[in-house]
């Protein structure tokens, strides 16, 4: 979910929550406000979360895999 | 006899009490009359309990007199407890319509340990809805320092009725600042003991991992004494600690020479309201000249915690009201429901990046702490605005400097430092190491001591001759 107010409508409706157009405007505000300070934090200010089994997931690829999008989707049973 | 019981100090009723000097039941009396002349315009109490305190003091004039004496410091003395706590068939109702016939067949924890300590409930104090909304159904809760003025919430009711008199003692529950804003708005005394102190089994819950229940009153030591009964393990409460409970009236009078508070370099003390920030800055200034120093300290990420705070608040308290959101979403008041509804529309990923923020600020808000025995810092960076403003929209964001100490689980502590021209008082927070409550009660009660602030009365709308 993004945000927007359509999305946010059709989050709520799909969790049984019924809104108000008013209702909508100001949830919209409000996960927006605090979305918007979330990304705000600055970045190095938190540490990645210690993981007590060792286990780091693996780096991203310095390069974008050479194969379509679709076929690199993990469904693609290549 | 001449002394004002309604607005004597509940440590200095105790001493009357031990001394035969005045009854309970002239206590409780002196209480229900302020509340018969004030409540209407305040809308402190949700309900009043008269004729039950009554009977209760009477029941304990007769323990006391008895030959028994007060068994113990708490014996014979009111209480009002916060309209969000169960109360044994007392109504309950968080202030909502989804509540406004729920009679609880249990007490919480806290207010069954205050009852077995001897107190008596006056009644049930005006909050928020669900300690998070608004006050549609009874009213407002009115500031009696000027009725037009908010108490701030969501202890709105309880410290309206200690600042006008109507009781001597409260409770409250604070997930966001809930008793440290109204108690600032109000210049009374309240406490946000460290996360676990003081069990919240029988506390209408809003956020689990940030409500805390804590005391109220009108004084530090006041403060000090009702935490003694209400602290200590619950098993009841999984999140109850299992630490010491130490007499926290103990060593209040050592002064805070040669303590080290710290002054945070960031946040707290930018874009203040010119007269908070005067009261904030002589108030350090004072507690200088009372022999402790003051140390800068480093948080930068103090200005960027209302964010994450009010997902993980939002989130928590949507998977509790979801069920009832979905079959009674009109009987919630409007600002009650959204904000409510808004928990629904984050991911568990951003869910995961606020919990992550709050690990860091935690850590840098202990580590800062080591070195210094308190943080200082104005509760509000204003004072009391109006009920109108309260009422429009979005109202301005009074967590603004307490939400830190809910994410962190610091105890943190406000007492009245000031007022401002127009009359309406200006708070001090204090916020300490974990279960260190008795380092905040010694720090504010040095300050209390010396400072004329607990003393002044409000007019409560009357005129003043």
């Amino acid at each position: 979910m993004n945000g927007g107010a359509d999305q946010i409508r059709a989050e709520l409706a799909r969790q049984g929550i019924a809104v108000t157009d008013d209702d909508l405007a100001m949830i919209t505000t409000i996960v927006a406000a605090n979305r918007a300070a979330l990304a705000r934090v600055p970045a190095g200010a938190v540490e990645d979360p210690e993981v007590s089994h060792g286990f780091l997931p693996p780096a991203p690829p310095a390069e974008p895999p050479a194969v379509p999008a679709d076929d690199a989707a993990p469904h693609a049973g290549r | 006899m001449a002394v004002d019981l309604a607005y004597t100090s509940l440590t200095e009723l105790g001493r009357l009490l031990d001394a035969r000097k005045v009854s309970p039941v002239e206590i409780v009396r002196a209480a229900l009359e302020r509340i018969e002349r004030y409540n209407g315009r305040l809308a402190g109490y949700i309900t009043v309990c008269g004729e039950a305190a009554l009977a209760a003091a009477r029941r304990a004039e007769q323990e006391i007199t008895g030959g028994g004496g007060r068994r113990t410091r708490l014996h014979g003395l009111p209480i009002a407890h916060k309209d969000i706590s169960l109360t044994k068939g007392v109504r309950t109702t968080a202030h909502s319509r989804c509540l406004i016939e729920h009679v609880p067949d249990r007490d919480a924890t806290h207010v069954r340990r205050l009852a077995e300590a001897g107190m008596i409930m006056l009644g049930k104090t005006n909050t928020t809805e669900f300690a998070c909304g608004t006050m549609d159904l009874f009213g407002i809760a009115r500031n009696p320092w000027e009725l037009s003025r908010y108490t701030g919430g969501s202890s709105a009711g309880s410290a309206s009725a200690l600042a006008a008199g109507m009781a001597p003692a409260a409770t409250g529950s604070d997930t966001g600042g809930s008793i440290r804003v109204p108690a600032s708005f109000c210049g009374i005394v309240g406490l946000k003991p460290t996360y676990g102190r003081v069990s919240r089994y029988g506390l209408i819950p809003l956020s689990w991992s940030m409500d805390h229940v804590g005391p109220m009153a009108r004084t530090v030591a006041d403060c000090a004494l009702l935490l003694n009964t209400m602290a200590g393990h619950d098993p009841l409460d999984p999140t109850s600690a299992r630490t010491p409970v130490p007499d926290f009236t103990d060593g209040l009078d050592a002064g805070v020479r040669g303590m080290v508070l710290g002054v945070p370099k960031q946040h707290f003390y930018e874009r203040l309201e010119p007269e908070v920030d005067a009261a904030a800055r002589a108030a350090l200034r004072h507690l200088e000249g009372e022999g402790a120093r003051l140390e800068p300290v480093d948080l930068p990420l103090v200005g960027h915690i209302a964010g994450p705070g009010g997902i993980l608040i939002m989130a928590e308290a949507y998977g509790l009201h979801a069920r009832q959101l979905r079959e009674r979403a009109a009987d919630y008041g409007d600002r009650t429901r959204r904000r409510i509804a808004s928990g629904a529309c984050y991911t568990s990923g951003e869910y995961e990046a606020a919990t992550r923020v709050r690990v860091a600020w935690t850590r840098q808000a202990a580590r800062a702490l080591e070195r210094v025995d308190a943080i200082v810092t104005p509760t509000l960076p204003h004072a009391a605005f109006t009920v109108e403003v309260q009422k429009a929209g979005e109202p301005p964001d009074t967590s603004w400097g307490t939400r830190h100490f809910n994410l962190s689980g610091h105890p943190a502590l406000t007492l009245p430092c000031g007022f401002t021209a127009a009359g309406l008082p200006i708070g001090m927070q204090l916020a300490g190491r974990y279960f260190d409550e008795t380092t905040l009660f010694r720090i504010a009660h040095a300050y209390e001591r010396s400072t004329p602030w607990h003393g002044r009365r409000p007019a409560v709308g009357e005129a003043v001759s």
